[in-house]
């Protein structure tokens, strides 16, 4: 059994060099168990480094850990097995129905054919396939292919489930159909989900953690929270009646208010700010408060900063 | 969220089958070829020559089990006997064999004749002086004549090779001149050539089979006979069925089969999915190896082996099985031949492009080209012979072309070739394979090259 305090993948000095280019320079870094959405621009080594940790790139300097095991060639057949891999690019078998390539994923982890059949079709409910898994993989659509890639990764419960781009090619309703499953798999099972992905949403709807990958290095690992939290108080507060007189008093009080185009006003303050001074304001001002939240910053800013910061010498 | 979506469980079953991957590769592939309706008709087809060869076996083994019967259909069987014997020298100068010593001291003696020019029997009694020319002439190129291999080798002229080749056939031993070849400049050629173990074998083989008769006469015991050349019929039969129907489906069918198997992955990307499994590169090409392999026992060794079986079950008893016990295994032998070699050329192939029909393309084009090139030089070749050998005896002439053929100079140019020379080896039925060197180098050199090219080219996307 693995230790839940170990982070789930450790990284020290890891370098990677495809010929002159460095992709991943001398990264040292723990991500902790959980939700974990891998962020960063394109180029910036997210793929290159999960192929480092399955042992489907070799890595050039440098000492990995993932769950319990060393990245080294003894221990990939180990992790492969404890990882579930669903790739961002568009792979399959061609030749067989959606049911045979989960079922197929399966036994190539070394399950036996009917057991291997019986959880493709469990796995396959759990993603909402209905009876087009038992249609050829080549006549499926994108959005189905990312399901089956999914299935195909979940498939033997591994220990750690690492998605690629997971939500690219979905509609919206399927894009939070597969949000749901994730978030789920990181909630009520012990499953460690490793997200690679653009969105940011994502990441900020159903990560624990974030860890932003520039450059080849990776200067912020933090947990969602930390990141989106304002570097000074701010409140996000919808009132009712005329919100003029409320903002002046938080002017005269050195708080700075915003609205936006729905009528929510952030505040945010260079010292002190309490919910206390709101409705002391708002009692004023003689308005309702319909609620007050603090404000948050969006993953899309952190993740800017965190570039921006990179780009001028961000530690 | 869809009405059949039950949740997720967590599978507890831990993993059972470690290292057999390439079974679940090589399964899943077999189960998508077979798919094809042309693969499951030609594997259908292929089986038609298995029943018609068996049929044959039958009408064969029933017929000879009378052999000393007038009445049809047991005197048919005495066809397939005579014909037999008929490639069998061992067999078919039985009695010349036994007087082996005799003949061999009266070729001697013409040879010693012609060194010396003293008078030497023409085999018919009369004198013959050799003509002073040709003694000078041999005199000056030398004779070696090694009564240890029996092998007598010299450079003659036209007119002297005649010479000799008429008594030789006097004597009745011209069975022995098929090495007879045209002297050209250059080193010493064989002009007779027996081996000394072939003619010990022949001995013990005119021991098995001759007794005597009443008369104190030499005969042949049918009843033994039959037993001793059952193995070379059913060595027969099988090799032409794996040289003939068997070669040629084997090459459709890899070629149908084979090109898809890793080119297909290369496409698709599928190598992503392979190899976030625990398997690894070598699995990898065993199961895709596995594929063919299946398609093939299929299509040679099983039917094989059942035919094997089949003229065992039609055999008289079960002491046929201590003359050819060895044949399942040359049908073993044969198979791994015809298919490792193949099977890897084609999975190379596959391997060099994402597309299959580019694969397919070359696959067949390197048969239909190779033969096309060895029917060219072995034509040529033979050509230039024949224009070399206007003087020489008409029914050597005859020969030119079948032994530019088994001389197998160019067998090298052609795969079917190539391998038909290697299973023709195995099955022991055809003896004048000169190339049959050359064929097991190129064969292992394609092999070995070609393990090395499919390894790195399927390892590519894991070795950066």
């Amino acid at each position: 059994m693995s230790n839940p305090a170990e982070p789930l993948i450790s990284l020290q000095n890891v370098t990677k060099r495809y010929g002159s280019f460095l992709a991943l320079n001398d990264i040292t870094a723990e991500i902790p168990r959980g939700v974990i959405g891998l962020l960063g621009p394109n180029g910036a080594g997210k793929s290159t480094l999960i192929k480092t940790l399955l042992g489907l790139a070799t890595l050039t300097e440098g000492e990995a850990r993932i769950l319990e095991y060393d990245v080294s060639a003894e221990n990939y057949q180990a992790i492969r097995k404890a990882v579930g891999y669903m790739p961002e690019d568009d792979c399959f078998i061609e030749g067989i129905a959606g049911v045979e390539m989960v079922q197929f994923a399966a036994q190539l982890t070394g399950y036996p054919p009917l057991h291997s059949l019986q959880r493709a079709h469990e796995v396959l409910d759990f993603c909402g396939t209905g009876q087009e898994r038992y249609r050829q993989i080549e006549t499926y659509s994108t959005g189905m292919r990312q399901k089956l890639k999914f299935a195909q990764a979940i498939v033997h419960s591994p220990k750690l489930l690492i998605l690629d781009e997971p939500t690219s090619g979905l509609d919206p309703e399927e894009r939070i159909a597969m949000l749901r499953r994730i978030e789920m798999l990181g909630e009520r099972t012990d499953m460690a989900v490793l997200i690679c992905t653009h969105i940011l949403k994502d990441v900020q709807q159903i990560c624990d953690y974030a860890a932003v990958l520039v450059d080849g290095t990776i200067p912020v690992v933090d947990t969602v929270e930390n990141l989106r939290r304002p570097p000074s108080p701010s409140y996000q507060v919808r009132i009712t009646g005329n919100s003029e007189p409320f903002m002046q008093l938080a002017r005269d009080n050195n708080v700075v208010p915003t609205v936006n185009p729905v009528g929510v006003i952030t505040l945010q303050a260079q010292h002190g700010l309490s919910e206390a001074d709101i409705w002391q304001w708002a009692f004023d001002a003689n308005v309702g408060v319909q609620s007050i939240v603090p404000a948050k910053v969006s993953m899309e800013d952190v993740f800017i900063q965190v570039v921006q910061g990179m780009q001028h010498g961000y530690q | 969220m869809a009405i059949n979506d039950l949740g997720y469980r967590k599978w507890n079953l831990d993993p059972t089958r470690d290292r057999q991957q390439w079974k679940t590769i090589a399964g899943f592939g077999i189960r998508v070829a077979w798919r094809s309706t042309w693969l499951r008709r030609i594997f259908i087809m292929a089986w038609i020559p298995i029943f018609i060869m068996g049929a044959g076996l039958f009408v064969i083994e029933q017929s000879i089990q009378d052999i000393d019967s007038d009445e049809f259909p047991q005197n048919v069987g005495r066809f397939f006997v005579a014909a037999l014997v008929y490639q069998r020298p061992e067999i078919s100068n039985l009695t010349m064999m036994t007087q082996w010593s005799k003949q061999s001291d009266a070729l001697t003696g013409f040879l010693e004749g012609l060194i010396n020019g003293q008078q030497f029997s023409d085999g018919e009694g009369g004198p013959q002086k050799p003509r002073p020319r040709s003694r000078r002439q041999i005199m000056q190129r030398g004779l070696d004549f090694e009564i240890k291999d029996l092998q007598f080798v010299v450079n003659m002229s036209d007119e002297e090779l005649k010479l000799a080749y008429e008594f030789i056939n006097n004597s009745m031993i011209e069975q022995f001149t098929r090495s007879i070849q045209q002297p050209r400049r250059g080193p010493a050629t064989p002009l007779f050539k027996q081996s000394f173990s072939s003619i010990k074998h022949a001995q013990r083989v005119a021991g098995d089979l001759l007794e005597f008769d009443k008369d104190g006469n030499e005969v042949i015991d049918f009843r033994e006979l039959v037993n001793y050349l059952r193995p070379t019929l059913w060595s027969e039969v099988l090799f032409l069925f794996f040289r003939l129907p068997q070669a040629f489906t084997v090459v459709i069918v890899i070629g149908m089969v084979a090109p898809k198997l890793i080119s297909r992955d290369m496409k698709n990307r599928a190598f992503l999915l392979y190899y976030s499994r625990p398997i690894t590169p070598w699995q990898y090409v065993l199961g895709k190896c596995a594929v063919v392999w299946a398609f093939l026992a299929g299509l040679t060794t099983l039917p094989a082996l059942m035919l094997y079986i089949l003229g065992l079950s039609l055999s008289p008893d079960l002491s046929v099985l201590a003359y050819t016990w060895h044949l399942p295994f040359k049908i073993l032998i044969a198979s791994l031949i015809l298919c490792v070699p193949t099977t890897l050329f084609a999975l190379t192939l596959s391997s060099l492009t994402r597309e299959s029909r580019l694969a397919s393309f070359g696959w067949f084009a390197v048969w239909i080209m190779g033969s096309i090139a060895y029917t060219i030089m072995t034509a040529v070749e033979a050509i230039l012979r024949l224009q070399e050998q206007q003087n020489a005896i008409p029914s050597e002439q005859a020969k030119v072309f079948v032994e530019a053929g088994l001389a197998g100079r160019w067998a090298w140019l052609s795969p079917m070739q190539t391998l038909e020379n290697m299973q023709s080896w195995v099955f022991g039925v055809e003896k004048e394979i000169g190339s049959l060197g050359v064929s097991f180098f190129m064969v292992g050199l394609i092999c070995l090259s070609c393990l090395i090219l499919l390894r790195r080219r399927v390892d590519a996307p894991i070795r950066v």
